[in-house]
């Protein structure tokens, strides 16, 4: 290996079983500085934040059939010791009724008084379930008593898949606030049934 | 000339649904099984032109069209769907 300190020779560094991240900086000065930071985030490209297993997702088991002017509400309640960023959102609407629209709304700052069930947001990467947890909770069908600040309101597509956070083509995302309430809502507004699917896709990093 | 096209969707189980009056589906489901579903015209799917005008009703509105005179429940197509029958009722004119 050559020595860090002279210039004139490659440096080889050894990268532990890819748990480090190293940056090698030359400033021009006849100094080399060396700098290996933990990898300890969801910073950096996608693939690697959902192989650290800090990507989750929520959605159902299968489709849900939403009842004429009825919601279908997640809760998440982010936590204080990660960043959780809504990564993206995508809505599926099988428009079953002539008239009337079908919609996906996001709420931050909601109060509630009751949780409702707890949802299971799973962790992207298989093998990291249960050793990376989410630093956020979510649950299905809280009572809600605030709705708060209203972010979104988007009408889905029918019978076609609605990106409101379209990561893959782009670098959309919202990063939540630290122990926040947000309420991601589809709303069937029309007069019949319809049936709904969802998938919502978080990342977590470090503050 | 325009058709209209009367629709009512009876939900049959409400597994993995949400925000219904189950009581209302099931006595409706009930009624339309009992007095009528035997007199509809089963069909596999619909497909509506472009001068179709479709148009929602409640079951107790959709019935209230069935007049037993001009319009029959022989006139009423049903399709058969995993959870849900879908009535349809096909016009020349709006009722």
């Amino acid at each position: 290996m050559g020595d860090i300190s002279d210039k004139t020779q490659d440096v080889n560094i050894w990268n532990d079983d890819y748990t480090k991240k190293v940056e090698v900086v030359t400033d021009g000065n006849a100094v080399n500085r060396l700098c290996v930071d933990a990898v300890d985030s969801g910073v950096g490209s996608p693939t690697s934040t959902v192989q650290f297993g800090n990507a989750f997702f929520l959605t159902s088991g299968s489709p849900i059939t939403l009842a004429a002017n009825s919601n279908f509400d997640i809760m998440i309640v982010t936590g204080t010791t990660k960043e959780v960023h809504l990564k993206d959102v995508s809505v599926n609407v099988l428009k079953n009724s002539a008239s009337g629209n079908t919609q996906y709304n996001l709420y931050e700052g909601i109060s509630v008084s009751a949780n409702g069930a707890a949802a299971t947001a799973y962790n992207s990467n298989r093998r990291k379930e249960g050793i990376v947890l989410p630093d956020f909770a979510a649950y299905v069908g809280p009572t809600i008593t605030n709705l708060g600040t209203q972010l979104i309101g988007y009408l889905t597509h029918n019978d076609w898949e609605t990106y409101v956070a379209p990561s893959y083509t782009n670098s959309w995302e919202i990063i939540l606030k630290t122990n926040t309430k947000y309420l991601l809502r589809l709303f069937n507004n029309t007069n019949q049934a319809n049936i709904f699917t969802y998938l919502y896709w978080l990342f977590q990093d470090t503050i | 000339m325009a058709d209209y096209l009367y629709k009512h969707r009876i939900m049959t189980n409400l597994t993995d649904c949400i925000g219904f009056n189950e009581p209302q589906e099931a006595s409706d489901k009930s009624d339309f099984e009992t007095n009528h579903k035997s007199n509809c015209y089963e069909i596999d799917d619909l497909e509506t032109m472009a001068t179709v005008f479709v148009i929602d009703k409640t079951y107790s509105e959709f019935k209230a069209l069935i007049d037993g005179n001009t319009i029959t429940w022989n006139d009423v197509k049903v399709e058969i769907g995993l959870n849900f029958y879908d009535l349809y009722l096909l016009t020349d004119g709006p009722l």
